[in-house]
């Protein structure tokens, strides 16, 4: 057992948090679901910056960057913690957009319908703890 | 940066979600093992699309009463042994049925082989929780 002092169960799950959001084009403009800010970079096709609802610097476990795709099937999206230094480290990422199709990965943007969805797991500072409210009965 | 204020860090991440987790893998039989919360699967095929028909997909119907809300998903393929296939599992959600559809897709564009024994997808789709009230408390 690696940490001793820990539980089986709860040592397992300790310290972590993860958190999703997702953005996507409609035909009234981008649509954002989650505790994310999207932002595109100008003049760069696909390149969206993501800001997280994070405090200070922030210790990233796992990142996913996935599309929902609407009529073009060929899209991918790769994502990097952005090396901004104007930013608390790890607050910030980087996601690029790509056409694969034809072997040439080309930028591309968002197709109509289309969605970006990102996944991040981050140490949770502090002692986490939680109560169940008022259960629907059975 | 709090972009919410008055949230806890555990809310501010995100927490009043739900998680939905699935695996799909072929067995040796050739038949689907799906291990999975209610859902209905209905498999055609991973071969690319017919000439001028529909691309063959998996249509995967999450059991709920009502239209679900996406906010997110992750999806893993797992190759048989030894890995050949070089590409990607693309998804396509309705939400009007929450009805997800998977199609694999090559590198490069076109369809891929058929899905063989030991193949596996691994889903994980997070809803909007609408039914059940979580109070998170974070740290002090």
């Amino acid at each position: 057992m690696i940490q001793q002092t820990t539980q089986p169960t709860w040592g397992y799950g300790y310290g972590m948090a993860r958190t999703i959001g997702r953005v996507t084009l409609g035909e009234d403009g981008y649509e954002t679901l989650g505790p994310m800010v999207f932002t595109q970079v100008p003049a760069s096709p696909g390149l969206w910056t993501v800001d997280l609802d994070v405090q200070g610097s922030t210790y990233i476990r796992y990142i996913s960057a996935r599309i929902l795709f609407s009529n073009n099937d060929d899209l991918q999206a790769q994502a990097v913690v952005d090396p901004d230094p104007t930013v608390p480290p790890g607050s910030r990422l980087r996601v690029q957009i790509w056409d694969v199709a034809g072997g040439a990965d080309v930028p591309a943007d968002l197709t109509l319908d289309s969605a970006l969805c990102i996944e991040v797991v981050v140490n949770q500072p502090g002692e986490p703890s939680f109560s169940l409210g008022p259960q629907i009965a059975p | 940066m709090p972009l919410y204020t008055g949230k806890s860090p555990i809310r501010a991440l995100g927490g009043n979600r739900i998680e939905w987790k699935a695996q799909f893998r072929v067995e040796q039989s050739g038949e689907m093992l799906v291990t999975a919360p209610p859902c209905e699967v209905n498999v055609t095929s991973w071969s690319g699309p017919p000439p001028g028909g529909e691309p063959e997909r998996w249509n995967i119907r999450v059991d709920a009463p009502g239209p679900l809300v996406l906010e997110a998903y992750d999806v893993a393929f797992q190759d048989s042994d030894p890995p050949v296939f070089r590409g990607f599992v693309a998804c396509e959600w309705d939400e009007s049925t929450s009805t997800m559809f998977l199609r694999r897709r090559n590198w490069g564009g076109g369809g891929s082989p058929d899905l063989e024994p030991g193949d596996a997808v691994l889903l994980t789709l997070w809803f909007r929780n609408t039914s059940i009230p979580t109070n998170y408390v974070g740290a002090p």
